[in-house]
């Protein structure tokens, strides 16, 4: 029996046999119609490559954000990583673990990053500072963040949900319970603030009519202490995030805006545009 | 010349007992006793090339063919190595997200809760503390995952099981006066005081928020761990203490269940540690 079997591989070794298929079997037989490779045992496995740790897996390079180069060709391929305890795959891109818990391909998922700065600029004037919310009497300066519909995986921005991406808006493809979050990254400098906080306001606004109307999802305040009371200028980086688990009906729109209130003498910040700080998050639960 | 080239690279070895090695190593050719293939590992490590399909329909199918089960292939359309069960095409990794919503429990907000008080005689304001806000799993969106375990009765959710939880609560409000401080709370009872709440959290409202134009929603998020026993509930707060108070004011707030700001819901996750 044994000795078929050996005969049987080495045929198809040599290009001898005109089936294309393999079998590896102890017992003989021949291999599915449907498989190229079939391996036949009722009680022993399959071993395939592992590696100790994910820096010896094929294309590794740390300097990239998604820590893999990127090879079409490799697409399918499979190695078990004893690190974490389990297979990866890798899509042409990255090296995906089979459990998904953190994983990186979700089909539930969409992350869009912010397509252009907008700007808060604000000044002092007679004690009246058009950035400051309690002395505007109703007037803000809030303003809508424009997307950009940009995938890219090794940026970990994807469009999984296949949402449409507008200008500044995204549209919610089916009918679910979904997480949204909202993160603008704000930078800026001001000057004289007196020891007063900076706040940073970011929302999530959403619109059930196509855009007619926009009501408030969440909002959050996030505040840069003030320092010192006298204040020679402050600058910086700084990160505020809002999100709500809502369920949304089809076609509803989600969009990002963001305001900042100061009492500084002369301030100015924007937003970043890069994919890191500023970016919409959605996942679908159910 | 193939031939040439598999010989160069690999070695192939095929043992008495009709288990197959591939090795690049001389030294490292034995097959594993309980494998029947064993691909051998290198550092840096190469890895092992399934077929692949462009979508899953692409790959042969048979139906009630017991030889074919435990097939892989891996299907490019969605990144996903599939299993063949002898009927169907399964994804290994829709399995573990699909199930996800197994671990969730949405209860929604079958009606309105309106919150009023009166400024009383030589007072300087009024307060509606903690009303309760009713709760249902029997809405349109409600659903209860099995493998969370939560009751509902008298719009107080019991947790059944101690674990590690998510609760993410969402609501909102018309105000129909200005200056009242509106706060929608999180609350806990444990199972030997059943009847004892204890804020773990509330979302206010404030006339900064209403200044940037926000409309009074609250959306509140906290993980807890939870005894089995514990009881959760919302409550609604109002505080009214005008500039000028004078005697026989009125305020009033309503949490809505739903209207163009969205439903009112509470998102219960297990977490899975």
């Amino acid at each position: 029996m044994k000795t078929q079997i050996f005969t049987f591989l080495f045929s198809v070794l040599l290009g001898a046999s005109v089936s294309s298929q393999i079998l590896i079997s102890k017992t003989g037989g021949s291999p599915n119609v449907n498989a190229l490779l079939d391996i036949k045992d009722s009680s022993r496995g399959l071993i395939l490559t592992k590696t100790n740790t994910i820096g010896n897996f094929p294309l590794y390079n740390a300097a990239v954000e998604d820590h893999f180069d990127d090879l079409p060709s490799l697409e399918g391929a499979l190695l078990y990583n004893k690190e974490d305890k389990q297979y990866y795959k890798y899509d042409g891109t990255i090296w995906i673990p089979a459990l998904q818990l953190g994983g990186f391909y979700n089909p539930f998922e969409a992350r869009t990053k912010a397509n252009g700065a907008k700007n808060w600029t604000c000044v002092s004037l007679l004690g009246i500072n058009t950035c400051d919310l309690t002395q505007l009497f109703g007037s803000n300066n809030r303003q809508t963040i424009p997307l950009s519909n940009l995938t890219n995986r090794s940026q970990l921005l994807v469009n999984n949900l296949n949402t449409q991406v507008g200008t500044d808006y995204i549209v919610i493809p089916a009918a679910g319970l979904y997480h949204v979050s909202g993160v603008v990254g704000f930078s800026g400098t001001s000057l004289l603030g007196f020891g007063q906080d900076v706040s940073y306001w970011v929302n999530l606004d959403v619109s059930y009519d196509n855009g007619t109307s926009w009501s408030t999802l969440a909002f959050k305040e996030t505040s840069q202490s003030g320092g010192i009371f006298i204040d020679l200028g402050q600058s910086g980086n700084k990160s505020a995030s809002v999100s709500s688990t809502v369920t949304l009906p089809a076609n509803s729109r989600i969009r990002l805006a963001a305001a900042v209130s100061t009492s500084s003498l002369i301030s100015t910040y924007s937003n970043s545009t890069d994919h890191t700080d500023t970016f919409i998050n959605v996942q679908r639960i159910r | 010349m193939k031939k040439t080239h598999f010989m160069l690279f690999c070695m192939l070895t095929v043992s008495g007992y009709a288990q197959v090695s591939i090795s690049t190593n001389p030294s490292d050719h034995e097959p594993h006793p309980n494998a029947i293939l064993d691909v051998k590992s290198t550092v840096p490590a190469k890895a092992v090339l399934l077929p692949s399909v462009s979508q899953i329909s692409n790959a042969a199918n048979p139906v009630g063919d017991n030889t074919f089960k435990g097939a892989l292939v891996y299907n490019k359309n969605n990144a996903s190595v599939y299993e063949h069960d002898g009927t169907r095409w399964k994804s290994t990794y829709d399995y573990v997200v699909e199930t996800k919503p197994q671990y969730f429990a949405h209860f929604s907000r079958p009606s309105n809760v309106t919150l009023s008080c009166t400024i009383p005689f030589l007072g300087t304001g009024c307060t509606v503390s903690n009303v309760i806000i009713p709760i249902s799993n029997s809405g349109s969106s409600d659903f209860q995952g099995t493998n969370i375990n939560l009751s509902l009765a008298s719009n107080i959710i019991t947790v059944n099981e101690a674990a590690l939880y998510r609760i993410t609560y969402r609501s909102f409000a018309a105000l129909a006066t200005a200056s009242s401080d509106l706060k929608l709370k999180l609350q806990k009872a444990n199972a030997a005081t059943p009847t004892t709440f204890a804020d773990i959290d509330s979302q206010s409202f404030t006339s900064d928020n209403a200044r940037l134009g926000y409309n009074p929603v609250f959306n509140g998020s906290i993980v807890i761990q939870l005894n089995a026993g514990d009881k959760i509930s919302l409550s609604g707060y109002m505080q009214y203490s005008p500039l000028i108070p004078l005697p026989g004011l009125t305020a009033s707030a309503t949490f809505q269940n739903n209207g163009t700001n969205g439903t009112g819901e509470l998102v219960f996750e297990k977490v899975i540690l």
